[in-house]
């Protein structure tokens, strides 16, 4: 059965929100890494302890394309004069973000990344509730970057997904420090899904979890806000937890999985 | 609990079905061919070893991108052995490492020679997320819900291990385990520029070995909880028994080189399958033919094991399948303790006193657990060990 999974500390960096965001990234890395390893390194020092208390022993990445610019970059290579470089060959792995925060913090423990769209975040959540007592407490980073390019092929994506509109290509990173034994007063959250549905609105997706007879699911949630970005469920998610409005349910819809999800957040007793 | 192996599917360069596979492995057969992409006729890898089965009715008729073309061959397979679905929850969990990038490539390499292209880039990538492999198999069999891992080469056994839990946990009944890869540019190119790969083809464990060999293929698994297992017309093959899973935390592609990490997932599968290491009877290993990954799995198995139990790589006949590799030698370990077997490892000729361990030679033997491993990018390392249904408590 699904459990809640307590929400120790949150840490949200954007970018295009905050000039400062890379002030946490050690120079060396700013220098040599993939934009969105210093990315996620930042969310994650965020959360993770400099003195060591309530270190992660696992950690679980959420994003749905990965280090794509590492990607266009060594295709980009290739096609010039046949060569990669092997540098953003390894960073163009989806799970060199979830590697490279192991390695800067030293977690030994389950190493994962979640590539499921939109969906990730409520995906990475539900891989958190698999994972033993031992391995908590969890280092949960969601993250994707935007490029150019994106921008350029958004109107073309927009056509394409006829009851989908993605506002704006949003990046972040988001970095959650969970434990899995909620304390009196502490956020906790569990999630749902992905399920396939050809709609995204809050009803289609609440009446597809139920048709799928997802466990502890009661078909009654009351909707905070869909996804318009793959980061956004993880940032509305913050937001909420820093207003401390809870209870509330972030729902999420990937256009081209045809899949929802949603992550219910609430307060504990 | 003991979550049960209902089903199993495979494609690979040996041929379509688990038997084509197993045959192969048994004969020790090897598959590896100078690689030329259709799209890049002037890119050619030094040896893969490449799916030539009839896929063109997939990608053709169907316009399956190639890795789902491979995931729905296995999937058929491994979705005979579950007719009667009604009122089973059955999930997707599938691993892919490249997923639908192929189409990105043409479709990018199109775009930088035109711009005009743009509209047509949009279209074509629009598989390039490896969620889209998931969520089109959970589609096809009328799945309630699907996950996607993509962990690098250590994939698909954390998607095994991932399914396990999800039945325990009573997420579903059911859970359809999906590992696929294609060849493309960017895994061909990007090994090469690691200079990883052998030009003479791998030699698992050999005093000569030289790096790996790619290939493509894709492997199923049908996991069931036993509540349900009565619903499938046909015996349980096997028994997915624990998971380990571990971060060497020591650097981006390089392996620990005592093997700490892939000690700690190996251990980690020991300990929820509830085994001593002396319960385990064979090992398929990742044997990936690198000088250092076959050095620090040696190193982690007899840290692990006092004696070391018979060992074997499938890597020369298979290829290195990444996100495929893990799920594909899990479905052909499942035929080798059904059958009795552990099968050659092709490539290998002479012991590297370095690591001083041989891999078995093929021969009937008695296997009632067997240990799995996958290690990937990122000191990433997963472990499972399979069982005889007879082990089920």
């Amino acid at each position: 059965m699904k459990r809640y999974l307590a929400v120790k500390k949150h840490h949200c960096v954007s970018p295009a929100r905050d000039p400062s965001w890379s002030d946490a990234v050690p120079p060396a890395m700013k220098r040599r890494d993939a934009r969105i390893w210093r990315m996620a390194y930042a969310a994650a020092a965020g959360v993770v302890a400099d003195d060591g208390t309530c270190q992660p022993r696992a950690v679980i990445a959420g994003t749905a394309l990965g280090a794509l610019e590492e990607t266009r970059l060594f295709l980009d290579g290739v096609f010039t004069d046949g060569l990669g470089s092997p540098r953003n060959f390894i960073a163009s792995v989806h799970n060199s973000i979830a590697g490279k925060l192991a390695l800067e913090f030293k977690i030994g423990g389950p190493n994962l990344t979640i590539c499921d769209s939109h969906n990730s975040f409520a995906s990475a959540l539900i891989a958190a509730d698999l994972l033993n007592d031992v391995d908590f407490p969890v280092l949960l980073c969601i993250v994707d970057e935007r490029l150019p390019l994106l921008d350029d092929l958004q109107p073309y994506f927009t056509r394409r997904c006829r009851s989908f509109c993605i506002d704006q290509w949003e990046e972040a990173a988001v970095a959650f420090l969970i434990t899995n034994a909620p304390s009196a007063g502490d956020a906790a959250m569990r999630a749902f899904g992905p399920v396939l549905t050809e709609r995204h609105d809050p009803e289609s997706i609440c009446r597809k979890l139920t048709e799928a007879n997802v466990p502890g699911f009661t078909g009654e949630f009351h909707f905070n806000g869909s996804s318009t970005s793959f980061v956004q469920p993880a940032i509305t998610a913050v937001n909420v937890l820093k207003q401390g409005n809870g209870p509330a349910v972030i729902g999420s819809f990937s256009p081209t999985s045809g899949a929802a999800a949603i992550v219910e957040i609430m307060q504990t007793t | 609990m003991s979550v049960f192996i209902a089903g199993t599917g495979a494609v690979c360069a040996a041929g379509n079905g688990v038997d084509t596979g197993c045959d192969a492995l048994r004969s020790g057969c090897d598959y590896l061919k100078t690689y030329f992409h259709p799209d890049w006729p002037t890119v050619a890898a030094p040896l893969c070893a490449t799916v030539e089965c009839d896929l063109d009715v997939l990608t053709g008729r169907e316009g399956l991108f190639r890795t789902l073309a491979l995931a729905r061959v296995a999937v058929d397979e491994a979705m005979q052995a579950f007719p009667a679905r009604e009122g089973l929850r059955c999930a997707v969990v599938a691993a892919t490492t490249v997923g639908g990038i192929s189409q990105t490539e043409r479709a990018y390499k199109n775009f930088r020679l035109d711009h005009n292209y743009l509209p047509s880039l949009a279209v074509e990538s629009a598989v390039h997320e490896p969620a889209v492999l998931a969520a089109e198999l959970c589609r096809k069999i009328k799945g309630c819900g699907f996950h996607t891992v993509s962990t690098a080469c250590s994939s698909s056994l954390h998607a095994i291990g991932m399914a396990k839990r999800l039945i325990e946990k009573g997420y579903y009944d059911a859970c359809l385990v999906i590992g696929a890869d294609a060849l493309c540019i960017t895994t061909v190119r990007g090994f090469g520029s690691l200079t990883l790969l052998d030009p003479v083809g791998c030699r698992p464990f050999d005093r000569d070995r030289a790096g790996i060999s790619l290939g493509e293929a894709a492997g199923a698994m049908l996991l069931a909880a036993p509540q349900v297992k009565k619903r499938f017309p046909e015996p349980m093959l096997a028994i997915v028994n624990g998971w380990g899973a571990s971060s060497d935390c020591y650097h981006m592609t390089a392996p620990h080189p005592q093997g700490n990490g892939a000690r700690a997932a190996i251990e980690a599968a020991l300990a929820e399958a509830a085994l001593a290491p002396g319960a385990i009877d064979g090992i398929v290993a990742h044997g990936t033919g690198t000088p250092d990954n076959d050095r620090a799995e040696i190193a982690a198995l007899k840290t692990v094991f006092p004696h070391l139990p018979p060992f074997c790589s499938m890597k020369r006949t298979l290829g290195h399948t990444l996100a495929a590799s893990g799920i594909l030698e899990a479905v052909f370990a499942v035929q080798m303790i059904r059958e009795g077997f552990i099968p050659p490892t092709t490539g290998f000729s002479a012991v590297d006193e370095q690591i001083g361990a041989a891999p078995s030679p093929g021969r009937a033997v008695t296997l009632r657990h067997v240990l799995k491993n996958a290690f990937g990018f990122g000191g990433n390392n997963a472990a499972i060990i399979l069982s005889s249904t007879e082990t089920a408590s």
